[in-house]
Order: C-alpha cells, then structure tokens, then sequence
C-alpha cells in the first residue's frame, strides 16, 4: 500500500505493470474528454445564451423541454441506442472504436458523454443569463449606445459564464461516470473500460491504482474551481 | 472557505452549481424568499405546512385553493400552479401508474418475469408476447412491467432515506450552529469528495449479494450530503426571520421553533431537490446495475436487462430487447424529473 507514494501501482493479473496499464489507457480517456468538453462548450454556451436572451419564447420552451429530455434519458441508454441506430442499422459508423482509438472515431462516443453536461450547461448558462439581461450595467452599456452583439458578448456573456466555468470543473465527477459507461459501450480502451474490466474480474491492483488517480483529479478539479472562482469574481475573497 | 464581500448579494450561498446537484442553481437560493411577509407571520403560517408533506407528494392539499380564496400560503399558491401546468399534469398522471403497476403489476402482466423458455431466445413480438423475448427465452413485456417495481422501490426510499438524514442532519446543523454544525458541514465536504459512481463501483463491488436495500443504502450513504447542504442553508435563512425571534422572546422552545416555525418555512427547497433526486437515483440504480455492480438476476432491473441486451451486442438481431426496457426507463425517469421540475416552479417564488 505504502508503495503508492512512491509511484509503484503494482501488477495486474495479467503481469503488465499498472502504470504501463495507465500510460496507454490515459491519453484515450483524455482525448474523449476533450472532445466531450469542447462539444459542452461550444453548443452548450450557444444555446444558454439563445434561450435566455429569448426567455418565454417557443425557442426558449422547446430548448428546455428538450435539455430537460436529455437529462432523463441515462447516458448509457443514448450511448446504446446511438451505437445501435447509427453503428449498426444505419451503418454511418463502426459500432465498436478500434483500440487506438483515432479522434476521428471518438466524436459520437465524446457526443454522447457530452450530452448530459451538455444539458447542464445549457440551463445553467440560460439561468445566469437571462437573470443577469436586466443588470444595470447592461442596460448602461445599452444606454451609452454600444452595439447589442458587443454588449451580449462583452458585458452579458462574461458576467454569466461564472456559474458556468464552475460548473465545467465541478463536472469532472460526471466525465468520470459517464467515461466508465461510454468507453464500455463502444469498447474504448480507456481509463473507464480498463477499471471496469479490472472490477468485474477483481483485480485489484488495477482497481485501486485507477481509483487513485481519478480520486486525485477529481479532487484537484475541484480545488482548481474553487482557486477560479475567486480569480473571475473579484467580489470573492480568501480570507 | 470563500468568502463574500459585503456589497456582493448573489442568490446561492453555496459556491455555485454542484456537479451532482439540480439543473438551475437558484433551486436551494429560493429559501430566502420563501418566508410569509412579516406582517402575516406570527399568525401561525396557516395549516398547511405543518402537515409536512414528504417529497414526491403534491403539497399543500389542504386549505381550499382558488385564486380568490382566503389569504393564500405559498403552498396553496403552488397548488394553484401546479394544477395548471400541463408538465405537472402529464407526469404525475404517468408517476400514478407507475406507482400503480409497481403495487399490483399482474393488473396488466399475468406472465412471471421469470419463467422463462430457452427455445424461444431472441424471438420477435408474438400474441400474447408484444415485446418478444430476450436471450433467455423470457417475456420481455412482462420483465418491463415488473421492471417498474424495482425502479420505484429504490427511487422512493433511497429519496425518502436520503431527505430523511440529510434535512435531520443539515437542518439540526443550520439551527444549532456550533461544532456540530462545523462537523456536519466537514463531513459533507468529505462526502462530496467521492465521486458517485466510482464510489458505487469501488462499495458495490466488495459487498457480496446486492439486493434492493444494499443499493438504498447506498444511495442514502452518498446522497444525503446534498440534501444536508440545502437543508442547512434553509434553516438559516428562516432562522433569521423577525417571527423566529419573536418566538423565542414569547418563550418557545427549541423544539417548538424547528418543528411551527422553522420547518414549514425551509422545507419548500429540500422537497424541490428531493424530488428532482429521485429521478436521478432511478438513473443511478440503472447505470450501477448496467455495469454489473447494481442488482442481481433474481431482481428484475431495466438497468440489468439493457446490460444483458448489449452483451455481444445481441440486439443486432433482436432490437426489441433493448428498445423497450431503454424506453420504460427514460419515461420513468423523465416523469420524475418533469414532476420535480413543475414543483420546483410552483415553489420558486423568484421566478414567477
């Protein structure tokens, strides 16, 4: 156990040491990361402020109606029924990622770990903007006859996006849970599917290996968060 | 700790959004307007709030509703509301047969999920069998009804167990402050410092038989923490009311405080959160039950079955085995969240 500081995981079953183990499967589970935050940041960002700038508006309603949708359906249930609907019936894409696992073929499984986030960040986004719209310090920027796109963009946008940018880090968690189903279901060989394969067998050393280093990420994303929030909102102080 | 400067008067007193927590952050900041006006305060907050109603219950049954009716409570205001709204409609009538079926599910499946024909694995929809069979031969229509009991089951009292402790123990916290305050608020950093699912893997996969209860207990174990939070910041927001104070210089004790004037004022965030909680717990038992480390073949699980149904991914051939546990699912957990989400709109005094 004491062997973990000094950075010796031990052995899986099969001989390979852990950290071999982790130094293939890492670099995969971030790549699909990346992709699945970069889909929550671009679309997610997009929507929140359309709603909330058109709050009450049938784009507005159907937007919420649909994120509250994705939000319902597990992420194990999209994941499927998209390997099912686009891999297998339609033939779009191969159902299964190859194992080196090119970015080209991470796109819908990072799609679909995305989508649930994707949902939060849309309705949170929404929220901060359509509360912060009725700022004083908007309707001066409107008032000192700054173009509307600057103002949203400028002053709205980078009010709003605190929640946001928190929520992102806190949402690691998430990518975890999500990362362990996604990479199992289209059989990504990644951080997810090695520690689910390590549990199903009970193979420990590998188990707790991972669990390690997710526990410390996870810590240090939230730590991270908490060292932000104070840089984006100055009323926020350490004492 | 973060700490905010006076000028600075945002909504949510926790440091924003957790990850596991509700879609919109304002859901616990409605606890500060959730208080009757001062004026009509130490007038007892009318009947019924002191009923407390348990989550996933409508509330405020109780004084005549209509808009022109007697002085109306934020209860029988929500009652008004929700009554009106087609989201609420739609989702509690599909909670009310899922509740149903839950209770007596040979009403519409006479079948037993687990009798099952190995001859017939695989087969499409036949008479009698509208949804086909699975790998093992059983009847898919009828593991979907009895599917529902399961899901209901852990739901409601993993919901019911993690309200319970959390608004006890993050409600005793905000109204005594002190150590125990500072212990429980500790012991709920800790606690959200473990990731649910890997949490889930890592605790369900030691223990050796999982049924039901295991994994209610579960739940109960990672989840009161977000209840506690929301609990506790509640509580302090009423105990800050004139009404509170003045109770106590009438003489009141601390248990008549909590329970006629400080429950019925902050319970309104923990049901919306509650209720909300509970589709997502639904979701949790599927996904922990479709990695293998939820619940165990005797007990029918939507979750389970999904797993069984990509195996090999054996719904290749055999679509219907996937697609109708997959769509009960979705329905039972969006029900949940829709019916948590019109609460949360009746309760929410700030965004009407």
């Amino acid at each position: 156990m004491g062997d973990i500081f000094t950075g010796d995981f031990g052995t899986a079953f099969n001989g390979q040491p852990v950290t071999e183990l982790m130094a293939r499967a890492f670099p995969v589970t971030l790549r699909l990361a990346l992709i699945a935050v970069i889909i929550e940041i671009v679309i997610g960002i997009a929507l929140g402020v359309i709603t909330g700038l058109r709050r009450g508006r049938p784009v507005d309603s159907s937007v919420l109606m649909l994120t509250l949708v994705v939000i319902s359906v597990p992420t194990f249930v999209t994941g499927t029924l998209a390997q099912y609907l686009l891999g297998v019936k339609w033939g779009w894409i191969p159902p299964a990622v190859s194992p080196a696992a090119p970015v080209g073929q991470l796109l819908l499984p990072g799609l679909v770990l995305a989508l649930l986030s994707l949902a939060y960040v849309t309705r949170l986004t929404r929220a901060s903007i359509s509360e912060n719209v009725r700022a004083d310090y908007v309707r001066t920027a409107v008032a000192k006859g700054l173009p509307r796109a600057r103002v949203n963009v400028r002053h709205l946008l980078r009010n709003s996006l605190i929640p946001v940018v928190t929520f992102l880090g806190t949402d690691v968690g998430n990518l975890m849970a999500g990362a362990l189903v996604t990479e199992r279901i289209f059989n990504i060989q990644g951080v997810g599917f090695q520690l689910w394969q390590g549990i199903v067998r009970q193979n420990s050393p590998t188990v707790v290996g991972f669990v390690t280093i997710l526990v410390i990420v996870f810590l240090l994303a939230n730590l991270i968060v908490d060292l932000l929030y104070a840089v984006l909102d100055p009323r926020i102080r350490y004492a | 700790m973060a700490e905010r400067a006076p000028e600075s008067t945002p909504p949510a007193d926790g440091p924003g959004p957790d990850a596991t927590g509700t879609a919109d952050a304002t859901a616990p900041a409605g606890a500060t307007g959730l208080a009757p006006a001062p004026g009509t305060a130490p007038s007892a907050p009318s009947p019924a709030p002191s009923s407390a109603p348990g989550p996933g219950t409508e509330p405020g049954t109780g004084p005549g509703p209509g808009p022109a009716g007697r002085s109306r409570s934020l209860w029988s205001d929500a009652w008004y509301d929700l009554r009106r709204n087609p989201v609420f409609i739609v989702s509690a009538l599909l909670i009310l047969f899922l509740v149903l079926i839950s209770v007596w599910p040979g009403m519409i499946a006479g079948r037993n999920p687990l009798s099952c024909s190995l001859d017939k694995s695989l087969d499409p929809a036949a008479p009698g069998h509208w949804f086909g069979f699975d790998t093992q031969g059983c009847d898919v229509y009828t593991r979907v009804v009895y599917g529902a009991r399961t899901s209901v089951t852990v739901g409601v009292c993993a919901t019911l167990g993690v309200a319970a402790a959390g608004s006890v123990l993050g409600g005793l916290a905000g109204f005594f402050g002190g150590w125990w305050d500072a212990l429980i608020s500790r012991l709920t950093d800790v606690f959200f410092g473990i990731p649910i699912m890997l949490g889930g893997l890592v605790f369900l996969s030691m223990t050796g038989s999982r049924s039901v209860w295991t994994v209610v207990a579960f739940i109960v174990l990672l989840g009161w923490p977000q209840i506690a939070r929301i609990a506790r910041g509640a509580v302090i927001a009423a105990k800050q009311n004139d009404y509170v104070l003045a109770a106590r210089a009438l003489g009141a004790g601390n248990v008549r405080m909590l329970v006629r004037h400080i429950l019925p004022n902050a319970i309104a965030p923990v049901i919306v959160t509650a209720t909300i909680a509970l589709g997502t717990y639904i979701a949790l038992e599927a996904t922990l039950s479709y990695l293998g480390v939820g619940l165990q073949p005797p007990t029918v699980s939507w979750g389970a079955d999904i797993s069984d149904a990509s195996q090999g991914m054996q719904f290749r051939n055999a679509p219907h085995i996937l697609l109708y546990p997959a769509a009960a699912l979705s329905l039972t957990v969006l029900a949940f969240i829709m019916l948590g989400d019109a609460v949360r709109d009746a309760l929410d005094p700030k965004l009407r």
